[in-house]
């Protein structure tokens, strides 16, 4: 139950958490909304900032992701995602849809893996909260340098070309440890590795 | 046998940081309905960058965001229920669009409910579902044994089969299965006897694609 880096953040209480999304969902309840806003609403602010967003947007979007996890609680699944899964999938969702709005007018309605009715592949509902936490707990053991790749790649968005300019590491490198890193995460170091 | 698949490490990374183009994103949550390796990679790229969220160091919002929040959950209007008027815009082929994966389903409903389907050749319609910059998302409906004659391709083109299934004159492509051609590619596109052919095909300009998702042969590979 510890945080997922060598930062020094609070353990967070995860099944906590998702039983607070539920009482959103279920009974409106602002006092576990209030909860969930201190504990997300200041992060989601800070991956909008990291993300090139200005102060007062990452202000005015943190915010709105918030209100749309009021809106969206009774979808929330414990069985499909962890409620960081779920909060930065919203996140990640209404930035995509801000930017577009200021691109152009285009309409998309969709909301990745959102609705309720999108079925995960058949097989494979049950193994997702374990699999959460066995992806969790490897990224506790990965190495610094391989940690920062992953990030640049999977939080940031920068291409494989755009890491290897940031970092100085050659391009072939940048492209074999995140590999590395990402198969480690999910269990799946055989093969030719 | 011929089908191809999407880097897992591409597709986890691409999706997670939602750094794709809306149609590649539309492609690769559908295909996520239909493959598993798919759903996987992406589900596990959403943890990891949920992980990392978690880990953020927070940056704190303005006093009073948290009292705006309220209020602004105070003034909500209770949820709208979906349009109907879908259903008329739709018409006969309303049964087969519910039928498809999410989110292609919903991408289909809306552009229904904007306009509707393109005559594209003899048996073959189209619908626009989302554009961003050059590249399309389209979904193609193909009668049965209906098809496009010789042709080869302007840009890159993926095409992800939705329903039944259509030959390229190599090989056949189920659903689930995911076609690429460029523009060195020349073949025909008929669907099977049998069947309506639908699927999702995403376009662009040339080498747009290249590094973006990767492509892995699968199987046996695609037959020449």
């Amino acid at each position: 139950m510890n945080a997922t880096t060598a930062t020094d953040a609070p353990a967070l209480d995860r099944e906590a958490m998702a039983d607070r999304i539920d009482a959103v969902g279920r009974d409106r309840d602002k006092a576990a909304f209030v909860a969930v806003f201190d504990y997300y609403a200041p992060r989601v602010k800070a991956y909008l900032l990291r993300l090139g967003t200005d102060n007062g947007a990452a202000e005015e979007l943190a915010q709105e992701v918030m209100i749309s996890v009021w809106r969206k609680a009774h979808t929330y699944d414990r069985s499909q995602a962890s409620v960081s899964t779920w909060i930065f999938r919203i996140a990640r969702n209404r930035r995509i849809d801000a930017f577009r709005r200021t691109a152009k007018d285009d309409l998309d309605p969709h909301e990745p893996m959102l609705r309720p009715e999108a079925p995960p592949a058949p097989d494979d509902a049950a193994a997702s909260t374990e699999r959460e936490a066995a992806v969790r707990a490897a990224m506790k053991d990965l190495p610094e340098d391989q940690l920062t790749l992953l990030r640049l790649a999977f939080f940031d968005g920068l291409s494989h070309r755009e890491i290897a300019d940031k970092t100085g590491v050659p391009l072939g490198t940048v492209k074999s440890r995140l590999r590395l890193a990402f198969q480690k995460l999910r269990g799946k170091l055989d093969e030719d590795l | 046998m011929a089908d191809w698949a999407f880097d897992e490490t591409l597709v986890g990374a691409a999706h997670a940081s939602g750094r794709l183009p809306a149609p590649l994103r539309l492609l690769i949550d559908t295909r996520a309905a239909l493959d598993p390796a798919t759903f996987d990679a992406a589900r596990d790229g959403d943890v990891v960058a949920g992980a990392l969220l978690e880990a953020a160091e927070p940056s704190p919002l303005s006093p009073d965001a948290m009292s705006d929040a309220l209020a602004r959950i105070d003034a909500l209007e209770p949820e709208a229920a979906a349009p109907a008027a879908v259903a008329r815009a739709a018409g006969g082929a309303l049964q087969e669009l519910l039928g498809l994966p999410e989110p292609a389903r919903s991408a289909a409903l809306a552009a229904i409910e904007r306009g509707g389907w393109k005559f594209a050749g003899l048996g073959i319609k189209r619908l626009d579902l989302v554009a961003e910059g050059a590249m399309k998302a389209q979904l193609l409906r193909i009668e049965p044994g209906a098809g496009a004659p010789l042709h080869s391709h302007a840009g890159d083109d993926y095409t992800q089969v939705l329903r039944g299934a259509f030959n390229d004159g190599t090989a056949v492509f189920r659903r689930g299965d995911l076609c690429v051609a460029d523009p060195e590619t020349t073949h025909v596109t008929s669907a099977e006897r049998g069947d309506v052919c639908i699927a999702l095909a995403v376009t662009d300009a040339p080498l747009e694609f290249k590094g973006l998702l990767g492509l892995v042969q699968k199987a046996f590979g695609r037959p020449n």
